[in-house]
C-alpha cells in the first residue's frame, strides 16, 4: 500500500483551479468553534485550537475562538480557556437563547457572525453538537464542509486541504472547498493532540450581538436526562488501553481483555464487529466510527487492523499487536508485534505485568 | 428547515398540532426536545427493529402509485446547483495511506506463554523507557 | 384478515406462475401473485433455454421487449470419456429465421420481465413473501393461503400452486408426497464472462447466434448426470447436474463434478480467460411421467416444476411449465365464465387439457427413461462412452494395423464389456423406453 493516487476522481473536477470570486477575497483568519455545554468546554475545541494555530501561522493570519452561550460564568470561563490554548482573539456571542444547545439559535448566531466577520477557515469538533451545527451552518452559508477529517493542511495557494477516510474507510481522500468561503471542516476528538495550556496567555474579545428572539425559536428543550456515570468509559483520555477483536472468537474470551485492563488500571475496548455481536457496548468501540484514542500504550489482541480501526489508534505512542496471522494489516502500523494466539497470551501478559508492576518493583523503580 | 439529529427515540408525533417530541443523544445525556413540522430528523442506527410488513401493508404497497417528480415539478430552477456539479467541495486526491517506514518489531513466540509475555514486556519497555514508570503508577492506583 | 377476495392466487413467479398470472389477468380476473424471492427470478436457475413457440402462445410479440441472449443455431451432443468426446452436431442456417425457435436466457432478468408483463395486465405481485399454508374450509376445499407475513388468510376462489421443485407447500398440505431422491437432480452452474468477440470466435458465431453443448459420460463417475455449455451474449453458462439419489450414495459433490467437467480437455479451452461472476445451484425434477403428482383438487391446481412437468431427456422444463400455467389459467377462466365453482370436478379439465397437449404426451413417451438411466447408469455413463471413445480412436489413429484387424478388435471390446445379450438388451431397453 503506497501513496499512489487513483485516477483523478470526478473527472475534470479534480483538476479545478482556485478562482476565488471577488466577494470572498476579503475572508481572512482561522476560526475554531469552542463547544461548551453545561459548564464544560469539550476538549476537542482545545485540540482544534492547537491545530488551528499551525494553520493560522502558516497563512500568516490570526486564530480566533468562537464562543456561543448564555451570559454566565461558564461562558466567561470558555473565553478565557480559548485564550489559554492559543486563540489571539475570541468572538463572543452571548444570548439567553444560547443557554443550552439547539440547532436553530446556534445556527442563526454562528451564521450571522460569519457573515459579519468573514473567516476563511471555520473548524468545529465532530461531536454530536459540532456535526449538527456544522451541517446546518454550511448549508445556510452555501459553502463546503468536510466532515470527520483526520488531517488538515494548507497549500501554497492558501487553500485548506482536508483529508478524511472514504470508500467505507478503506482509502483516504483530500478535499478542498476551493471557491467558497468559509472553508469548513469538522475533526473528531483525539485526532489532534492536546496543545499546551498557557494560563497567562491573554487575548482580545470581540462581542457580537446576534439577532435572536426566543419567541421565534420553534424547538424547545423539555428536559435533559444525564447519563449514569458508572458505566461510562474514558477511552478518549486513557493512558493505557487494551482492546480485543474477532480473533478472540467468543464473548467469554473477551473477559481476558477486561482482566488485563483491570490489572493495568487501563481502559478496555474493541473493534466494531464486537459491538455488532454484542460483546461490548458501543461506547467502547475503537475506530473510525467509534472512539479515537491516543494512549501511551495500546494493546490490540486478535484485531486484524483494517484501516477503519487504524485511524482510531494511530496516535498511540506504543502499539502492541497480538494476532495469529502474520500478514494481518495491524502489523503494518504496530510498534511491537507477536504472531501468537491472544487467547493464550493475554492471561500470561496479565500475570507478567502484575508481577512487573507490583509494589515491590514500583518502589525499586521509584528509588 | 428545522433539523433534529442523533435522534434515538420519537416520543410523540401530533399530526393535528404538527408537533414532534423526540429524545436526542447529546454529550453526557439525552435531550428531550419538542419542535414543529416540517422538520428533518436523522435517527441513530440500532434504535429500532425493522418490521416485516403485514400482508395488508404488502398489498397496499404493491398497489401504491408512486408519484414521480421531475426537476421542474420539484421546483428546482438550476440543475447545476444540484448533486456533484453543485457541490462546493472538490475531491482532489484519493489514496491509500502510506505504510510506516518500518513494520512492527516481531517477538518470536517462546515455548511457554509466560516466556512470550516476558519477552513482549521487555521489548515494549526497552523502546519506551518512561512507560514502565507510568504504568506502575497507573496499576498501583487501580 | 384481508377483506377482499381474489379470483385466483398464484404461488410463485417463475415460468409457470408468470404464465398463469399473465393469462388470468389478461382475461380480466383479479389475480394476486406471491413470490418468496426478493424479485421474480432471484430464486430461479436455468441453463437456460427459452422455447419461443410456447411463449408465443402467451405473449405473441415477446421478442420486442423480452430480455433474450442469443438465438440458437447449433446444438452439440457429446459423449465424453476422460480425455475425449464423441459428438453429434447439428447446425443450420434455417435457425436464423425471422422468429427464431430457441434462445438462451438469463432467468433473473427474464423472469423479472415476464412477471412485469403479468403486472402490466393487472396482476398484483407481492415479493419476499412465502406462502406457508393452504387454508381449507370445513369440507376440505382450498379457500385461500396464509403467508409468513402477519395478517391472516388471503382468500381466493382457486390457488394455482407454481411453487417449484421443492414442493414444500403441497407436501405440507398433504396434496402429495415430497419428491424422492431419485426423482430430482441437483445441478450447479457458473456464469463465465468473456468478451462478445471471444465467444463469437470460439464458437464460430455471428451477430446474436448461439450454441448449446450437452454432454455426458465418464465425467460423472458412473452417476446419472449431464453437463451443459450455453452461450449468452457476453457470458457462457456452464453447469453440471446429477441425480440426488446418486450423490447420496457417492462421495462426489456437485461442485466437484462441475470442476471436473470444466477441466475436461474439450471444455477447458472454451472457458479460457473467463471471469466467473456467478454461482448457482438448483434442483431439477427428473421423475418424469411416473412422478407427476395429483394435479388438481377442490380449489387448487398445481403447475410447472411443482408438478414434476419436466422432460429431462430433452431438457425441456420451462416450456412445459409455462404451458401448464397457461392451460391451468384458461381452465380456470372457462369455469369462471360459466359462473361455476372451482370444484375438483371442474378443475379436472386442466389435467384433461394437459394430456391432450404435448406436455403429457411427451412425458408419457419417456416415462420409462428415468428408471432406465438410473439403473443402467454405469453402462450409459461409463461403459459406452469409454467403448465408443476407444472405437473412435481406433478408427482414426493410423498406425499400420490392417483395418479389418482394427474392426475386429473394436467389436471384441464391445462384446467383452457387455456381451452379446447385454448389447442387444441395452438396445432393446433403450428403444422401448424411447418410444
Amino acid at each position: 500500500m503506497s501513496q499512489t493516487p487513483a485516477a483523478p476522481p470526478q473527472g475534470n473536477r479534480a483538476s479545478a483551479k482556485k478562482e476565488l470570486p471577488e466577494h470572498f477575497r476579503g475572508y481572512k483568519h482561522v476560526w475554531v468553534f469552542v463547544e461548551q455545554e453545561r459548564g464544560e468546554v469539550h476538549p476537542v475545541s482545545f485540540e482544534l485550537l492547537g491545530e488551528g494555530r499551525k494553520l493560522a501561522d502558516k497563512l500568516g493570519v490570526e486564530l480566533a475562538g468562537v464562543v456561543l452561550g448564555a451570559p454566565d460564568a461558564a461562558t466567561q470561563a470558555a473565553v478565557a480557556a480559548a485564550h489559554h490554548y492559543g486563540a489571539d482573539l475570541v468572538y463572543l456571542v452571548e444570548h439567553e437563547t444560547l443557554k443550552d444547545y439547539r440547532n436553530e439559535p446556534y445556527s442563526k448566531a454562528l451564521t450571522q457572525l460569519v457573515n459579519a466577520h468573514k473567516p476563511e477557515i471555520l473548524l468545529l469538533g465532530a461531536t454530536t453538537l459540532g456535526r449538527d451545527l456544522a451541517g446546518s451552518v454550511a448549508t445556510t452559508l452555501l459553502t463546503g464542509l468536510t466532515a470527520d477529517c483526520t488531517e488538515l493542511a494548507v497549500d501554497a495557494d492558501g487553500s485548506l486541504a482536508a483529508t478524511r477516510p472514504t470508500f467505507g474507510g478503506s482509502l483516504l481522500c483530500t478535499i478542498y472547498t476551493l471557491n467558497y468561503r468559509p472553508q469548513m471542516a469538522t475533526v473528531r476528538p483525539r485526532v489532534f493532540s492536546m496543545p499546551p495550556r498557557d494560563e497567562n496567555r491573554q487575548g482580545r474579545i470581540v462581542r457580537f450581538a446576534p439577532d435572536l428572539d426566543e419567541e421565534t425559536i420553534i424547538t424547545k428543550i423539555l428536559k435533559f436526562i444525564p447519563d449514569r456515570e458508572s458505566s461510562k468509559s474514558n477511552l478518549a483520555f486513557a493512558d493505557v488501553v487494551v482492546a480485543g477483536g474477532l480473533g478472540l472468537q467468543s464473548a467469554e474470551n473477551y473477559q481476558l481483555v477486561r482482566n488485563l485492563a483491570m490489572t493495568l488500571g487501563a481502559e478496555y475496548g474493541g473493534s466494531r464487529p464486537l459491538v455488532q455481536k454484542g460483546w461490548i457496548t458501543s461506547d467502547r468501540q475503537i475506530g473510525q466510527t467509534g472512539k479515537t484514542i491516543r494512549p501511551k500504550l495500546y494493546i490490540a489482541a486478535g484485531i486484524s487492523g483494517a484501516i477503519q480501526h487504524r485511524v482510531g489508534v494511530e496516535g498511540a505512542d506504543m502499539i502492541l499487536a497480538i494476532n495469529t496471522d502474520k500478514n494481518a494489516p495491524i502489523f503494518d502500523f504496530a510498534h511491537v508485534g507477536i504472531v501468537t494466539d491472544a487467547i493464550r497470551l493475554l492471561p500470561a501478559l496479565t500475570e507478567a505485568f502484575r508481577k512487573r508492576l507490583s509494589p515491590h518493583n514500583r518502589d525499586r523503580l521509584a528509588g | 428547515m428545522l433539523q433534529l439529529t442523533y435522534v434515538s427515540k420519537i416520543v410523540s408525533c401530533d399530526k393535528d398540532a404538527r408537533k414532534v417530541v423526540v429524545e436526542r443523544r447529546a454529550e453526557g445525556g439525552v435531550q428531550l426536545l419538542e419542535t414543529k413540522m416540517p422538520c428533518l430528523i436523522t435517527m441513530l442506527e440500532g434504535v429500532n427493529e425493522v418490521r416485516r410488513g403485514t400482508i395488508d401493508d404488502s398489498l397496499r404497497a404493491a398497489r401504491a402509485e408512486i408519484v414521480t417528480w421531475s426537476a421542474k415539478d420539484a421546483g428546482i430552477a438550476e440543475l447545476a446547483k444540484c448533486g456533484l456539479k453543485g457541490s462546493p467541495t472538490i475531491v482532489k486526491k484519493v489514496f491509500a495511506p502510506a505504510p510506516r517506514t518500518e513494520r512492527a518489531f516481531f517477538i518470536e513466540p517462546q515455548k511457554t506463554a509466560g516466556d512470550s509475555a516476558e519477552a513482549v514486556i521487555g521489548a515494549i519497555f526497552a523502546r519506551q523507557s518512561s512507560l514502565e514508570g507510568d504504568m506502575a503508577k497507573l496499576a498501583g492506583s487501580a | 384478515m384481508i377483506e377482499e377476495k381474489f379470483d385466483a392466487i398464484v404461488v410463485g413467479a417463475g415460468m409457470a406462475g408468470n404464465a398463469a398470472a399473465y393469462t388470468l389477468a389478461s382475461r380480466g380476473l383479479k389475480v394476486l401473485q406471491l413470490e418468496r424471492g426478493e424479485y421474480p427470478g432471484s430464486k430461479n436457475v436455468q441453463g437456460g433455454i427459452l422455447y419461443a413457440n410456447m411463449l408465443e402462445k402467451i405473449i405473441p410479440n415477446f421478442r420486442e421487449e423480452a430480455p433474450l441472449e442469443r438465438h440458437l443455431v447449433e446444438q452439440r451432443f457429446w459423449m465424453m470419456s476422460d480425455r475425449s468426446h464423441t459428438g453429434l452436431q447439428y447446425r443450420s442456417d434455417d435457425f436464423n429465421e425471422e422468429k427464431p425457435n430457441r434462445y438462451t436466457i438469463i432467468r433473473s432478468q427474464f423472469d423479472r420481465w415476464f412477471a412485469g408483463e403479468a403486472q402490466a395486465k393487472g396482476a398484483i405481485l407481492i415479493k419476499e413473501t412465502t406462502v406457508t399454508e393452504l387454508i381449507s374450509d370445513a369440507y376440505g376445499k382450498v379457500i385461500g393461503v396464509t403467508t409468513d407475513r402477519r395478517g391472516g388468510t388471503i382468500f381466493a376462489d382457486v390457488v394455482v400452486i407454481a411453487e417449484g421443485v421443492n414442493a414444500l407447500l403441497g407436501t405440507r398440505a398433504g396434496l402429495r408426497e415430497s419428491p424422492k431422491a431419485e426423482q430430482v437432480a441437483l445441478a450447479v452452474k457458473e456464469m463465465h464472462f468473456l468478451p462478445r468477440e471471444t465467444i463469437d470466435a470460439r464458437f464460430n458465431l455471428h451477430g446474436d447466434e448461439g450454441v448449446v453443448i450437452e454432454a455426458a459420460g465418464t465425467v460423472s463417475n458412473g452417476m446419472t448426470g449431464m453437463g451443459f455449455v450455453y452461450t449468452n451474449k457476453e457470458s457462457v453458462s456452464v453447469g453440471f447436474g446429477c441425480l440426488v439419489a446418486d450423490f447420496a450414495e457417492s462421495t462426489a459433490t456437485p461442485y466437484g463434478l462441475l470442476e471436473n467437467f470444466k477441466k475436461h480437455p474439450s471444455i477447458a479451452p472454451l472457458l479460457e480467460g473467463s471471469e466467473v461472476k456467478e454461482y448457482a445451484a438448483h434442483l431439477i425434477p427428473e421423475g418424469g411421467y411416473k412422478a407427476v403428482p395429483q394435479l388438481f383438487g377442490d380449489g387448487w391446481v398445481v403447475v410447472g416444476d411443482a408438478a414434476q412437468l419436466n422432460n429431462a431427456i430433452h431438457r425441456e422444463g420451462s416450456n412445459l411449465a409455462m404451458t401448464s400455467g397457461r392451460i391451468a389459467a384458461e381452465t380456470i377462466f372457462q369455469i369462471k365464465s360459466r359462473r361455476e365453482k372451482m370444484t375438483k370436478e371442474n378443475l379436472s379439465a386442466y389435467k384433461k387439457a394437459l394430456e391432450d397437449s404435448f406436455v403429457m404426451k411427451d412425458l408419457k413417451k419417456y416415462k420409462d427413461m428415468p428408471a432406465l438411466l438410473h439403473t443402467q447408469a454405469k453402462n450409459y455413463f461409463v461403459a459406452y462412452p469409454t467403448l465408443v471413445s476407444n472405437a473412435m480412436e481406433n478408427f482414426l489413429r493410423v498406425d499400420g494395423t490392417p483395418k479389418l484387424d482394427k474392426e475386429k478388435a473394436t467389436i471384441r471390446s464391445f462384446i467383452k464389456e457387455r456381451s452379446w445379450s447385454g448389447l442387444f438388451g441395452d438396445a432393446w431397453r433403450l428403444a422401448r423406453a424411447w418410444r
